[in-house]
C-alpha cells in the first residue's frame, strides 16, 4: 500500500522522534512539569510555575511542591514494561516518568535543635528526604523544612486532536494510572486519584504542533489522524 | 528506519511545484552577441510556470511541458549597406538661360549603420528530469530538484511573428535614412529572411537555456535546528530539535510514485 | 523624416557655384557654415582670366572640398578660370559639419547668394519643404518632394530617369520663379540668382529653429544711461 494511500499527503513520526520533541520541549520549557506554592517557588520563571498554598485551618498555608520528571512515550505496541495493572491496547501510548512531592515541615511549635533525639533535627547532617537541588535553600521565602518523596508513575491514555496557536497539535489524554510499590493499597488508591489529576493537568499543557512531525516538509491539512499505528504516529492529508 | 517520514503522491506533487515554481521569480541575463548578421545587444528575462510532474524511482522529478515566458529586449546594429545596394544621386546638368549649362557632380550615397531598438517575446516548453540533491550548508538542510543534463527547447509559434516583427521594427527605425523609402518594403525582406525563424530560435537557445537548466527548484529548506515552537513569553522561550540527518527519494508504493523526505533528529 | 537644407550650411547634397565675370585673383576660405566670413586668411584663390565672358560659352570647374580634420581643404588651393566661368564646391563626405565658402570680395560668399551665382540640393526625404531667405529679402518658395513608384522595374527605371532632371528656380530681386516645384525623391533643384542682395535659400524650419527663445537673452552690462548698473 502507498504511504500517502488515498490522501495525498503522509506523515510519521516514530515514537523515538514523539520522545525527542516531549524532551526538547520540556528541556526548553520545565516549568511546565514543575509546580509549587511560594515557599517553594517564589516566583513563576522558566523553570517553576507558581501556585498558591493549600489551604487549611491554622496552618497558615501549607507548602508544596510537585515536580514530574520528563516522561517517556511508549506508543502501541508495548515495549516498555508496563504494571500488570496497566495494559496497552491499539491506539493508546504509555507513559512512564517520576513524580517528586514535597511539602514544607514548619519547625516553629518544636524546635528539633532542642531535641538530640529528634531525627529532623539539625545536627551538622543532610536531611534524608532533602532534594539536592541547592536553590531550595537559596531562594527568599525557602521552605524551612522541606520533606520530599519520589514515586514511580505509569498511566496509559490515547491521542487527542487539539491546537496549539491555531495550528494543529498532537494531545496526550490519560486514560489510567498506576502507582508503583505504595501501600497500603487505600493510600496507593488516594495517590492515583490525586497524581493522576495532576499528570493529566501536566499533559494538557504538552502540545506537539503537527508540523514538527514532519520538520516542515511540505504541507499538510489533516484528514486522517494523528493516530497512534505501530510505534509510531502518522498522519493523512491534504497539501 | 527514518525517524520522521513526510510523502507526498503525484498528484501533490504536481500542486507542490506548482507553487514552487510560481515562487522562482522571473530570471533574468544581459549581453551581447551576433543575430544573423547583426551584431545585437540585449536583456531577457524569463519566468517559469509548472508543467506536468511525473515521479521516477528511485529519484527523478519529470516535469513535462515546463513553460518558460520570456521577453527580450535587443538593440540590434545594422549596416544598412549590408542590405541595399550602392545608390548614387546622378550627376543633373540644367541649362540656364542667358547663361549656359550647369552641372552638379555625382552623389554618392552611403547607408549608415543604424542601431534598432526591438522588443518581442514569446515561450518556450521543455521536459526536464530533476534529480534530488540532499545538501547541509551553513547550517541549513536544502532539498533541491536540480536539471538534469541541457533541456532541448521546443519555441513556439510565435517565432515566426517575433522575426516579421524584427523586420517592421528595422524598417520603422531606418525611415528617417535619407532616399531610404524606396528601399524599406525591400529591406524588410532582407532582414526577415537574413535572421530567419531558425537564427532567432539558435540565438534565443543558449541565452534562455540557462533560466531552465540552471534552475534549481528547492523541494525543501530548514535551518538544521528546527523550531517547533516559537517563543512565547520570557518564561516560554523558543523549543528547538536538531535535524540530524536528511533524505530525499522517489519510492514505488503500489499502486502509487511517491515523493518521500526523510529526517532523524535529536532533543 | 526631413531633410532641412540652407545655402548657409553647404552638406553632401548641396552644391555652391559662382561665376567670375572679371578678371583678377580672387582669395577665399572654406569654414564651418556660420563663421567662414569671420576668417582672417583667405588661402586658397580663384585666378580668372581672359576678357569679358562670352555669351552663352561658360565653362565650369569643380572643386571637390575635403573635410580634414577641422579643416575644409579644396582639392585644388588655386584653380584658373576665364572670365565668366563658373567654379562650384562640393563635399562628397556625408559625414563632414556643414561649411561655407567665404570670399575676400563680398559678391563672393555661399553665406549670401548674389548675383551670378546658385545653389543646388538634392532632396533625399518626401515632404513639402517651404524656403526663404533668412537675410530677409523676401525671396520664398515651395518644393513638394513626393515619393517615386519602387513597385515595379518600370518605376524604378522612371524614377532614375526622373532623378537625372534638374529643376531650375531663378531668384530675381527677391522673386523665385517658379515659386512652386514639385520633384520626386532624389531629384536636384538648383536656385540661380539672378540678381539679389545676397541671400540664402533657406528651409523656413531652420529658420524657425534660429529664432530667439523667448525668455532667454545674453546679459549685457549697461555702462551709461538710465540702464547703467549703479
Amino acid at each position: 500500500m502507498s504511504l500517502t494511500d488515498t490522501s495525498e499527503v503522509f506523515v510519521s513520526a516514530e515514537e523515538s522522534a514523539l520522545n525527542d520533541l516531549v524532551t526538547a520541549l520540556c528541556t526548553a520549557r520545565p516549568h511546565l512539569l514543575s509546580y509549587g506554592s511560594p515557599a517553594f517557588v517564589p516566583v513563576s520563571d522558566v523553570a517553576d510555575t507558581q501556585m498558591p498554598p493549600i489551604l487549611f485551618p491554622g496552618t497558615g498555608g501549607i507548602q508544596w511542591h510537585v515536580r514530574f520528571s520528563v516522561p517517556h512515550l511508549d506508543l502501541y505496541d508495548e515495549d516498555a514494561p508496563l504494571p500488570p495493572q496497566l495494559s496497552l491496547g491499539p491506539g493508546q501510548f504509555s507513559v512512564s516518568t517520576k513524580v517528586q512531592i514535597c511539602v514544607d515541615c514548619p519547625k516553629d511549635r518544636h524546635d528539633p535543635k532542642d531535641d538530640p533525639h529528634d531525627p529532623h533535627g539539625d545536627h551538622g547532617g543532610d536531611h534524608p528526604n532533602e532534594p539536592d537541588d541547592p536553590r531550595w535553600d537559596d531562594k527568599p521565602g525557602k521552605a524551612e523544612n522541606p520533606v520530599c518523596t519520589t514515586i514511580e508513575l505509569y498511566a496509559v491514555g490515547h491521542l487527542a486532536g487539539t491546537t496549539l496557536d491555531g495550528q494543529p497539535a498532537l494531545g496526550f489524554a490519560v486514560d489510567a494510572v498506576e502507582l508503583v510499590d505504595v501501600m497500603p493499597d487505600d493510600l496507593e488508591s488516594v495517590l492515583e486519584c490525586l497524581i493522576g489529576q495532576m499528570l493529566r493537568a501536566v499533559l494538557t499543557a504538552i502540545r506537539v504542533p503537527v508540523s514538527a512531525l514532519r520538520v516542515g516538509a511540505f504541507t499538510l491539512t489533516p484528514t486522517v489522524g494523528p493516530l497512534i499505528d505501530t510505534d509510531r504516529v502518522l498522519a493523512r492529508g491534504n497539501l | 528506519m527514518s525517524e520522521i517520514i513526510a510523502a507526498i503522491d503525484e498528484g501533490a506533487a504536481n500542486d507542490f511545484l506548482d507553487t514552487v515554481v510560481a515562487g522562482l521569480g522571473p530570471q533574468s541575463t544581459s549581453g551581447s552577441s551576433s543575430l544573423g548578421p547583426f551584431a545585437v545587444s540585449y536583456s531577457v528575462s524569463g519566468t517559469l510556470s509548472n508543467g506536468t510532474v511525473d515521479l521516477i524511482p528511485p529519484g527523478t522529478i519529470r516535469i513535462a511541458d515546463l513553460r518558460l515566458d520570456w521577453s527580450a529586449s535587443a538593440t540590434l546594429s545594422l549596416d544598412l549597406g549590408d542590405f541595399l545596394p550602392e545608390i548614387h544621386i546622378p550627376q543633373v546638368c540644367i541649362d540656364i538661360p542667358c547663361v549656359g549649362t550647369v552641372c552638379t557632380p555625382r552623389i554618392d550615397i552611403t547607408w549608415p549603420t543604424v542601431s534598432v531598438p526591438v522588443s518581442f517575446g514569446d515561450f518556450v516548453r521543455a521536459t526536464v528530469d530533476l534529480g534530488l540533491s540532499v545538501t547541509l550548508v551553513g547550517g541549513v538542510w536544502k532539498v533541491e530538484g536540480i536539471v538534469q543534463g541541457v533541456p532541448s527547447l521546443a519555441f513556439g509559434p510565435g517565432t515566426a511573428a517575433i522575426v516579421a516583427g524584427i523586420g517592421l521594427a528595422v524598417a520603422a527605425a531606418v525611415a528617417w535614412v535619407p532616399l531610404i523609402g524606396p528601399f524599406l518594403a525591400g529591406l524588410a525582406i532582407a532582414v526577415t529572411a537574413a535572421i530567419g525563424i531558425a537564427g532567432l530560435t539558435g540565438w534565443l537557445g543558449p541565452i534562455i537555456t540557462p533560466f531552465i537548466s540552471g534552475t534549481r527548484f528547492p523541494v525543501y529548506e530548514q535551518p538544521e535546528w528546527f523550531e517547533v515552537l516559537p517563543a512565547t513569553s520570557a518564561i516560554d522561550p523558543a523549543v528547538s530539535v536538531h535535524i540530524d540527518a536528511v533524505g530525499a527519494e522517489v519510492q514505488h508504493n503500489a499502486p502509487e510514485d511517491e515523493l518521500v523526505l526523510s529526517a532523524d533528529i535529536s532533543a | 523624416m526631413s531633410d532641412h537644407f540652407d545655402s548657409r550650411a553647404l552638406r553632401q547634397t548641396d552644391c555652391y557655384g559662382q561665376r567670375f565675370m572679371k578678371p583678377g585673383t580672387y582669395a577665399y576660405a572654406i569654414g564651418h557654415a556660420g563663421t567662414a566670413a569671420l576668417a582672417q586668411d583667405h588661402p586658397y584663390v580663384v585666378v580668372v582670366e581672359g576678357d569679358s565672358p562670352k555669351r552663352g560659352e561658360m565653362a565650369q570647374t569643380l572643386v571637390t572640398v575635403h573635410a580634414e580634420g577641422k579643416a575644409f581643404v579644396p582639392d585644388a588651393p588655386k584653380v584658373t578660370v576665364n572670365a565668366g566661368d563658373m567654379v562650384m564646391w562640393h563635399c562628397p563626405d556625408p559625414h563632414a559639419r556643414p561649411f561655407a565658402v567665404s570670399g575676400e570680395k563680398d559678391f563672393f560668399s555661399s553665406d549670401r547668394l548674389v548675383n551670378e551665382s546658385g545653389y543646388s540640393h538634392a532632396f533625399t526625404c518626401t515632404g513639402t519643404y517651404e524656403w526663404a531667405d533668412a537675410h530677409g529679402s523676401g525671396a520664398k518658395g515651395v518644393v513638394r518632394v513626393s515619393t517615386p513608384d519602387s513597385s515595379s522595374d518600370k518605376g524604378i527605371r522612371s524614377w532614375q530617369s526622373q532623378q537625372r532632371q534638374g529643376v531650375l528656380v531663378m531668384v530675381t530681386d527677391g522673386q523665385a520663379e517658379p515659386a512652386e516645384v514639385d520633384v520626386v525623391l532624389g531629384q536636384t533643384v538648383f536656385f540661380a540668382i539672378v540678381a539679389g542682395p545676397g541671400i540664402s535659400i533657406t528651409d523656413t524650419a531652420v529658420i524657425e529653429a534660429e529664432r530667439p527663445v523667448p525668455g532667454i537673452a545674453f546679459y549685457r552690462k549697461p555702462t551709461r544711461g538710465k540702464d547703467a548698473v549703479a
